[in-house]
Order: C-alpha cells, then structure tokens, then sequence
C-alpha cells in the first residue's frame, strides 16, 4: 500500500466514512507496518485537538429570542405590502380557486343590481386616495386639544382642528401608519394620547393596532401599545397584545403588552384557551422575568 | 405545535405559507430551525454571526418561499438555502478581512517551507484559550465549502449523503471537500502536537 493510499483510508477512518472493506484493508495496513501506526497516531492527535473547539450550543430561549425577532421582520413585511403584492400572494397560493366561482357570482349579481338602480352612474370612478407626504402636526397654542397639521398632497396643506374632526383623525392615522419619519409617528400616537376627544372610532384604533404591532421604531411601537390601553378592551386589542407578546423584540414594549393584556383579560373576563396557551409559551420563553411573572399571575388570575 | 407532518400537510402548509399565512410558515420553518441554528454555530466562529445566519436563512427562506416547487422536501430546500447563507457570510468577512489572511497564507507557506524553524508549541501558560483559537484560525483558512463539509462532518454528525443533500452537490465533491479540509487542519495544527502531548 502506499503513503497516498493510507493516508486517504486514515482520513476516512477518522471521519468514519470508511465502507466495511475499506475498515478491513485499513487496519491490515496499520497492523502491518509500524510506519502506518505512527502516522495514523499522529493524525488522530492533530485532528482530536478539533474537539477542543466546542461550537456555541444556543439553548431554548435563545431560540424563542431568535423566532420572535424573525418572526416581527416577517410582520412588518407584510404589513408594508401594497394592496397589489396581497393580491398578488392570494393569487399564487391556491385559496383562490373555491372562492372563484363563488366571486364570479356576486360579481354578475352585482352588475345586475347596479345597472337596474344606478343607470347612468355606471361609468364613475371612485376617487383616489390622496397621497400624504411630508406630515407636520403641531399644538395650536392657548387651543386645548386643537391640532395644526401640515402636509404635502399635490401642494402644501394646511389644516387645522381636533380629533374630533374625521378629516384631522384621517391625516393623523395615515402619518402613523404610512409616514416614513419616525418622529413624525411618533407625534401622530402623541397628538391621539393628548387628545381630550373621544377617539374610539375604527380608524384611529386601526392605526394604532397597526403601529403597535409592525412599527420599526421601538419608541413608536411602546406609546402606540401604551395608547391603546385608552381604548375599550375588546378581543381585538387583546389579540394585539398577544401578538406584541410574542413577537415584539422589545422587552419594554412586551411588558407594556403584558400589562394591556391583564386589563384585557379583566375586563373580557376569564382568559380563552389561545391566550392561556400564548401565556404558557411567554412563562417558558420569554427572557424578561417581570413579563414572564405578570403571564403567571394572568392565568392564575391574580392582579398585582 | 406537532412533532412532524407528512408530504401532503407539507404541501398544504407551503401553500398556506404562500399566500401569506405566517402560522403556516412558522410551523414549516420552526421543525428545522434548530438545525439551521446548530450548522451555522458549528460554521461561524461567533454567537452573533450564528444569529445573522439564522435570521438571514429565515429571511431568505420567507421571500424565496413563492419560488419553492415542492420537488425536493421543504427541510433539503431550507438547509441549503441555509449552508449557502453560511458560504456567503464567510465570503463576505474574508473580503472584510482580505489582506491579513493574505498575510496569514503567507506565513503558512513559509511555515510549509521552514516547519521546524517557525511553529512553536504555544506557551503553556496560555493553555487552551490558544489552542482553540488557533483551530479556529486553521478553521478560517479553510475554503468556504471546505470549513461547511468540516464542520457539518465534525461538529454536527452529519453523514456525506446528508451533507451532499443538504448542500446541493454532489457526494464525490463533499468528500473531495472534507479530506482536503482533514488534510489541511492536519498539516495547519502539526505544530500544537508538542503541546497536546505535554497536556495528556
């Protein structure tokens, strides 16, 4: 046998990836010629003292940690997407294909009920949504609760008014939501936290639910979460609380979360299974102790 | 979450996974990712790099998702999207580092030349810390598909049908990889025998 040969098979040998004649011819070799034995000494020596480099081993909540923060990019995306990509996605799955027929229907229904009510508004658009830049809300000053905003449509605009003014909550949801300055978000959840108006209305909860849970700015996604506890719990909160709980990569906004979500499950009553089972997942997981506490004290139903 | 699926609630999930439905993606990925995590600790030589390939593997899997024709199992897919996010991470910090690995090659090659006059067994008083740090070293000087083959041999158990179906090439190469890897360290870490020796 030659050098190269021996070398090859001791290589393979400590690799284990020697078949059954390959073992054989081996170690025949090796038993044979003292030469063999030392080099193949030698290199078992040299290459065990690989096994001194011990890969990291990442435990469990490392792994929850990495989840949660895959898991919000993940969010954020989709919740960036325009109405075209969603459609778009829909349209590669295959959920479509049962709603196909059903869509087709209503459609023909729909033609039929237009034409028969509507008669010479058939060719109408509807208008587009208007596009708003460069958002600029301001405190009017010595008017409590009344708002200066600014923004840029096909010119500047300036409008001014409470949140009890649709157009203003409009203006105010859409920076929140769509405004690429994080300051400017930022005010937006200010000037709804500030204001002394009523402000359950659909819209403005939206915004904020939307902020909360996909906002790249921790700062905006914890007064948003913050915000949100102004509002009537209902299941919809209590959802976007759960999510924040297992997904937000900020500890400081998981435990405004946990918090909201405690009023929540108060108010609602006794938590549903989907809740307990978040809850159980936050006690095993979750890095943070308090947050993993006040998950206890939710199932248990204790209130601090 | 359950344990395991089979190929057709596989479909079905990579189909749900398509149209944007994340509890589906996640039961896809998170029966792998312990996996993806484990290669890309036994790759790199740093936790947080480990944690940039992991997310950039679940990132790259996530956008690539709509691509996936089902024609090899969704774990073969993501392993190899994951052992070429390694190969590209390794690529990137070799261009960030070029010129002192260039430094290093040559050191080795005058090594190769004169062993005897410039390999010294590392002082005893630096123990281990040296020693690993100096297979780490040899581990970096590897070719990037050689240190993947190595490491997912070495570190991980993985067999070289596996890793040849996890890398996407063939067992002929993997094991090309592997032993001129084994050959490398051998000849990189020589110089550390006086030292094991003296340890045992």
């Amino acid at each position: 046998m030659t050098n190269e040969r021996f070398e090859e098979l001791a290589t393979g040998y400590w690799l284990r990836e020697l078949d059954e004649r390959e073992r054989a011819e081996f170690e025949r070799a090796r038993a044979e010629r003292s030469e063999f034995r030392e080099e193949y000494d030698d290199l078992e020596r040299t290459l065990d003292a690989t096994n001194r480099r011990a890969p990291f081993r990442f435990d469990e909540r490392d792994l929850a940690e990495l989840r949660r923060t895959a898991r919000a990019r993940i969010e954020r995306d989709l919740a960036k997407r325009n109405p075209i990509e969603r459609i778009a996605d829909w349209f590669r799955g295959s959920a479509w294909r049962p709603a196909l027929a059903s869509g087709l229907a209503m459609l023909a229904v729909g033609f039929f009920v237009r034409g028969a009510l509507a008669g010479s508004d058939a060719n109408e658009t509807p208008e587009p949504e208007p596009n708003y830049t460069n958002v600029r809300i301001d405190n009017v000053e010595g008017a409590e609760g009344m708002l200066r905003i600014s923004y840029d449509a096909v010119r500047r605009v300036e409008l001014e008014g409470t949140l009890e003014d649709p157009d203003v909550r409009r203006v105010v949801a859409l920076a929140l939501t769509s405004d690429e300055n994080p300051g400017t978000r930022l005010r937006s959840v200010d000037a709804i936290k500030e204001s002394r108006a009523p402000l359950f209305d659909s819209e403005t909860k939206r915004a904020l639910i939307v902020a909360a849970t996909t906002d790249p700015n921790n700062g905006v996604r914890l007064e948003a979460t913050r915000t949100l506890r102004r509002f009537p719990q209902d299941a919809e909160l209590k959802e976007a609380y759960l999510r924040i709980l297992r997904l937000d990569p900020n500890p400081g906004v998981r435990v405004e979360a946990v918090e909201a979500l405690a009023e929540a499950v108060e108010r609602i009553g006794k938590p549903d299974p989907k809740t307990i089972e978040t809850l159980k997942t936050t006690m095993r997981d979750e890095e943070n102790l308090y947050v993993r506490v006040r998950s206890e004290e939710i199932i248990e139903g204790v209130s601090l | 979450m359950d344990a395991s699926y089979d190929i057709s609630e596989e479909l079905e999930l990579v189909e749900r996974a398509k149209a944007g439905d994340v509890a589906s993606f996640e039961r896809l990925v998170f029966q792998h990712d312990r996996t993806v995590l484990a290669i890309a600790a036994s790759y790199v030589d740093c936790a947080d790099d480990a944690k940039d390939v992991y997310q950039e593997t679940i990132w790259r899997v996530y956008k690539g998702l709509p691509k996936f024709k089902g024609e090899a199992a969704f774990s073969t897919w993501l392993f190899r999207i994951a052992t070429n996010v390694c190969l590209t991470h390794v690529k990137k910090k070799t261009r960030r580092r070029a010129v002192s690995l260039e430094e290093r090659r040559e050191n080795e090659e005058r090594s190769d030349l004169e062993p005897e006059a410039t390999t010294r067994a590392p002082d005893r008083e630096a123990g281990d810390r040296e020693v690993k740090k100096e297979i780490e070293r040899a581990l970096a000087e590897l070719s990037p598909r050689q240190r993947l083959t190595f490491t997912m041999k070495h570190y991980e158990g993985y067999k070289i049908r596996e890793i040849a179906e996890m890398t996407g090439i063939s067992d002929g190469a993997v094991k090309g990889y592997l032993f001129e890897a084994t050959r490398r360290l051998r000849r990189r870490l020589a110089h550390l025998n006086d030292y094991l020796d003296d340890a045992e």
